[in-house]
């Protein structure tokens, strides 16, 4: 909500042609590298990856550098344990047939160190409608179509979401496009939300995911969205950046989410 | 030192009271302005001959000063005003209401007075900036509209919050850390248009006076400054009208006698027009904005009897903010303030004022069955009384209690049908804050003087409410459920306070003060400004009172018959409990907020020196601060300490004024000071397909430095008897300097493997003329 408020008025004062922005040099210091761990664990029967890589300087334009050496293993809280193999470029891969109402834990090897993550995975939330509507623009947002989403939320349970959507096939993935939610005010409700500050053309074909995990990994890319495209301003976002919330032992950054989705595909006409 | 031994021990400095030796009468009255009856607070009366004898005028423009029978001269003086003696003979009590004419600034006639005007030397006050709404007038000011914040943030010691803000920090405090009150009433969110404007009309205003330290036990609940802000009390011999017609908004203040002599009034009106002008761009986004802002200042009093005298003042503001239907935020402060001074006798003055205050916030998207919208307010009620005991020349004893009666309601949301959004209120939250306190500002000899004193606050959070106890995470922990009017959590403290100047000669003295300050209201905000959004929370469980420990030591010198007065000051101050957020806060709605919330300690200190030329052509200001503000918390930064935000080790700014002829006058202000300290990305790594930054230290960078120059003209057009016209224009930003408001670190929209800093500026050469009329 803040964000949007801010965004708001500096778009205005940017409109107005009180503001201007430019890029600048600023110098930064190099800090010590550390273990960035990533994987995402999809209820079904899908490819699981673990991808395993370090920080680099913060204007050091390359690709990160990435772990093969790792050992990774999966397991579901109950007998089953799965080793995930290094495919390689950092990425550890293994079909992995996820199943919901599991706790499942990672464990990563490497160096003589051991870190592991849990995450719960819960049961799939339909997406009950996906529709657009056009709309005037104002502030941020241009005139153009928007499009909404409805789903009911599962009563008497916290429930946790994030949502994606893909434009024309192409996953929409910048730090605006990130929308993450619970159902705090609305729990057991059908709930319908828009696709924050996005406007659509006629013929743009739009497909919404609606993605269903636990609190940590709420925490995690709520705190990730808080500073995605982060600025330090007096009105900035996030007053105190900081790094994401992991749910990873051993204080390293990244995290380990198992989810479930629901997608709904719509092509925008009158 | 508990609270009797400091009972006895004042019980025991005041009995010397009684052994005055020789018959002694009591002079008392008011002084006031002889062209509009308004009164003159701090006005000097002193007796000549008698070095060390005299008093001040209390904010109500009251005095009482007891004196040994015989024969005396009284002079009455106040600054920009003329003189004033009186001869008497001293006999039986007496009663003497003076009125002081203005001195004429006609240039000619700017001679300095024989008198001296030494107040800064003699008077026992340490880090006390005050500001008459008349000397703002002639500034430059952003918009056309005089501002007392913005002339107050000006001073050494006190820092804006950035560009275009209203809040500011003091002496190292937080920005939640400063009462700001308007003719007694709190005011929680003293801006308009998010902080471009404050909320003081300067129209509507006498002065202000600012307290960094050295804080009397009459004042308290915020841990590093007050700010008190008295509106005018309106003419009491004629009808004046004064105004202001300006780019962005127009003014108009009536004021009068309601019974000459007796009574008067004073109604002031602001409002904003950018609104009007956006509808005619042709530009959808700008023709469909709503944005204007209107205040109100009420103001009437009237004297009853020769001792008793009623105040009513009121101020009522509001913001409006939206973009047709889909969006709109609206936020606005009301206070109101009923007041009696009543003289029980010519040595005892009482105050009782009753005292109403508000601010709420509203936002909401969408209309009708689609609408969501929060709305949030905090409000008081308070209840203070006030004594001032004039014993003898050499005392004034101070002596009152207050009550509050706080209400925060966090967020009541009201959902249309098609959000599948819940309309619900989120729990209100009560609590009382008290306090009593006594004071006594006594002159030791002809050099030393010394103010002592202690306030006892405290703050009782009340039922009904729900507690929430967490772990060390943070974590839900359990919950406890406390009825209607039932103590959830109280606590209470001592705050000694002292005061203490020693006059070296005639143009020198040496000054300390000390104060300790309980803060039992605290702001949660996102950003490091202060926004209409703002959460205030109350202390609970969780959440302990702030305290403030501040020792203040300050040199005050003038120069070539007080032409010049000038200062240095060093302060030290301790700050326990201040409250921050662990990464990843849930500000908004969270009912579980206080489990998101870590709890620290600060440090602030440095030295201010500060010029000031009072009379001459050239008048003005220089201040510069060379200091430090840094906090430590347990959960941030590995417990060490860290520079907080507002640590700007350098501050400079200057403040001049020119008179060109009778007619036009120059200004200019300059500041600068060393960027805010903040948290840079020292790394980047790829999560969730992008590219993230990586933080290693809290507050580990520096903004850019900060510097702006601003120039304004005042040209007296006509100036008769009956009407007075002047011109004045501004412009803000004169060479155009690129001032970083935010510097963002992201990936390059074109390329997003490569990252960049980019860095967002406000506000170049922003231009205004208004056209002022008095008749």
């Amino acid at each position: 909500m803040k964000k949007i408020i801010y965004s708001t008025i500096i778009s205005l004062l940017i409109m107005s042609q009180y503001a201007c922005e430019k890029v600048i040099d600023v110098d930064l210091d190099e800090a010590d590298q550390e273990l960035v761990i990533e994987a995402l664990l999809e209820e079904g029967l899908h490819n699981f990856q673990v991808i395993i890589s370090k920080t680099a300087p913060y204007f050091d334009n390359q690709p990160t550098e990435k772990i093969d050496n790792a050992t990774v293993t999966l397991s579901d809280g109950g007998d089953n344990t799965y080793a995930i193999p290094n495919i390689n470029d950092g990425t550890y891969e293994a079909l992995i047939h996820a199943e919901a109402n599991k706790t499942y834990t990672l464990r990563v090897e490497l160096d003589g160190n051991e870190y592991t993550a849990e995450s719960y995975l819960p049961g799939q939330v339909q997406l009950d409608t996906v529709y657009a509507e056009y709309e005037e623009g104002f502030g941020p947002q241009d005139e153009g179509y928007v499009v909404y989403f409805k789903y009911t939320d599962p009563a008497n349970t916290d429930n946790y979401y994030r949502v994606r959507h893909y434009l024309n096939d192409e996953l929409q993935n910048t730090g605006e496009d990130m929308q993450i939610f619970n159902d705090n005010l609305n729990d057991g409700n059908t709930v319908r939300y828009p696709l924050f500050l996005k406007t659509f053309d006629f013929e743009d074909t739009v497909a919404v995911e609606l993605i269903h995990f636990d609190e940590a990994s709420y925490d995690y890319f709520n705190s990730l969205a808080d500073i995605s495209g982060a600025s330090t301003g007096p009105n900035s976002g996030s007053a105190a950046p900081g790094n994401p919330i992991s749910n990873w032992t051993g204080n390293i950054l990244g995290y380990f989410s198992a989810y479930s989705n629901d997608s709904l595909t719509l092509i925008i006409t009158e | 030192m508990n609270i009797k031994t400091i009972v006895i021990a004042l019980i025991i400095l005041f009995a010397n009271f009684s052994f005055a030796q020789n018959k002694t009468y009591t002079v008392s009255g008011q002084v006031t302005d002889s062209s509009n009856g308004e009164d003159l607070p701090f006005a000097t009366v002193a007796v000549k001959n008698i070095s060390g004898i005299g008093t001040t005028t209390n904010v109500y423009g009251f005095y009482s000063l007891t004196l040994q029978e015989g024969n005396h001269t009284i002079i009455y003086q106040y600054l920009g005003y003329e003189p004033f003696e009186k001869e008497i003979s001293l006999t039986s009590d007496v009663k003497i209401n003076v009125e002081l004419t203005e001195s004429t600034h006609k240039l000619q006639e700017v001679v300095v007075t024989a008198k001296k005007e030494d107040h800064n030397i003699t008077k026992n006050e340490v880090s006390v900036t005050k500001l008459d709404a008349k000397e703002i007038k002639e500034m430059p000011s952003f918009g056309g509209e005089p501002d007392i914040i913005k002339a107050i943030k000006m001073n050494p010691g006190v820092k804006t919050a950035g560009e275009g803000n209203s809040g500011y920090y003091v002496r190292g405090g937080g920005l939640d850390q400063n009462l700001v009150l308007l003719d007694e009433a709190p005011v929680y969110n003293p801006s308009h248009l998010l902080g471009l404007f404050s909320v003081f009309n300067g129209d509507a205003l006498k002065s202000a006076t600012l307290y960094k330290g050295g804080m009397m036990p009459e004042y308290g609940g915020r841990a590093s400054s007050v700010m008190d802000i008295r509106m005018k009390d309106g003419n009491m011999k004629e009808y004046d009208i004064t105004g202001g017609i300006g780019l962005i908004a127009s003014r108009l203040t009536v004021e009068g006698p309601i019974v000459k002599d007796k009574g008067s009034f004073m109604l002031s009106g602001r409002r904003t027009y950018i609104d009007l002008l956006l509808k005619l761009s042709s530009d959808d986004d700008l023709s469909n904005t709503t944005l204007y802002f209107y205040d109100v200042n009420l103001k009437a009093n009237y004297k009853i009897t020769d001792k008793d005298r009623i105040y009513l003042s009121g101020y009522f503001g509001r913001d409006v903010f939206g973009f047709s239907d889909d969006f709109g935020l609206n936020w606005g402060n009301a206070t109101g303030t009923l007041r009696w001074n009543h003289l029980f006798s010519s040595k005892l003055f009482s105050n009782t004022s009753f005292i109403f205050s508000d601010y709420d916030y509203e936002f909401g998207f969408g209309a009708d069955e689609d609408r969501i919208a929060l709305q949030s307010v905090i409000h008081d009620i308070n209840l203070k009384q006030d004594f001032t005991y004039f014993p003898n020349s050499n005392n004034i004893i101070k002596f009152g209690f207050n009550a509050i009666y706080h209400t925060i309601e966090p967020g009541n949301i009201t959902a249309g049908e098609n959000t599948g959004v819940n309309s619900d209120d989120a729990e209100e939250e009560y609590g009382i804050e008290g306090a009593i306190y006594i004071q006594n500002e006594q002159k030791i000899n002809s050099r030393l003087s010394v103010n002592y004193g202690f306030r006892y606050s405290f703050f009782d959070q009340l039922g009904p409410g729900t507690s929430f106890r967490f772990d060390e995470n943070g974590d839900y922990l359990s919950e406890e459920y406390y009825n209607d009017w039932e103590s959830i959590q109280f606590y209470g403290g001592i705050e000694p306070r002292l005061t203490a100047n020693y006059i070296l000669d005639s143009k020198s003295s040496l000054k300390l003060g000390y104060n300790r300050n309980y803060q039992y209201l605290h702001v949660l905000t996102n950003s490091t400004s202060s926004t209409p959004t703002d959460t205030w929370i109350m202390s609970s469980k969780n959440v302990e009172p702030q305290l403030a420990d501040q020792v203040s030591l300050g040199y005050f010198r003038n120069f070539s018959d007080n032409m010049f007065e000038s200062s240095v000051e060093v302060y030290y101050k301790k700050m326990q409990n201040i409250i921050d957020y662990r990464t990843g806060a849930n500000v908004f709605l969270n009912e579980q907020l206080e489990g998101d919330l870590v709890y620290g300690d600060g440090k602030a200190y440095g030295a201010e020196f500060f010029v000031k030329k009072k009379t001459g052509k050239l008048t003005g200001w220089m201040g510069y601060t060379l200091s430090r503000s840094l906090k430590q918390f347990d959960e941030i930064n590995d417990g060490d300490w860290f520079p907080s935000r507002q640590d700007r080790i350098h501050d400079i700014s200057i403040v001049a004024l020119y008179r060109l002829s009778d007619k036009l006058t120059v200004s200019g202000n300059f500041i600068y000071y060393t960027g805010d300290a903040v948290t840079f990305p020292t790394g980047r790594y790829e999560v969730d397909g992008k590219i993230n930054p990586y933080y290693t230290e809290r507050n580990g960078y520096r903004m850019p430095d900060y510097h702006r120059l601003d120039l304004a003209l005042t040209w007296i057009t006509k100036s008769t008897e009956r009407f007075e016209a002047s011109w004045s224009f501004s412009l803000y930003n004169v060479y155009g300097r690129e001032n970083a408001y935010s510097i963002t670190f992201q990936p390059n929209e074109d390329d997003p493997t490569v990252t960049e800093a980019v860095q967002l500026s406000l506000f170049r050469w922003i231009p205004s003329f208004t056209y002022n009329f008095k008749f």
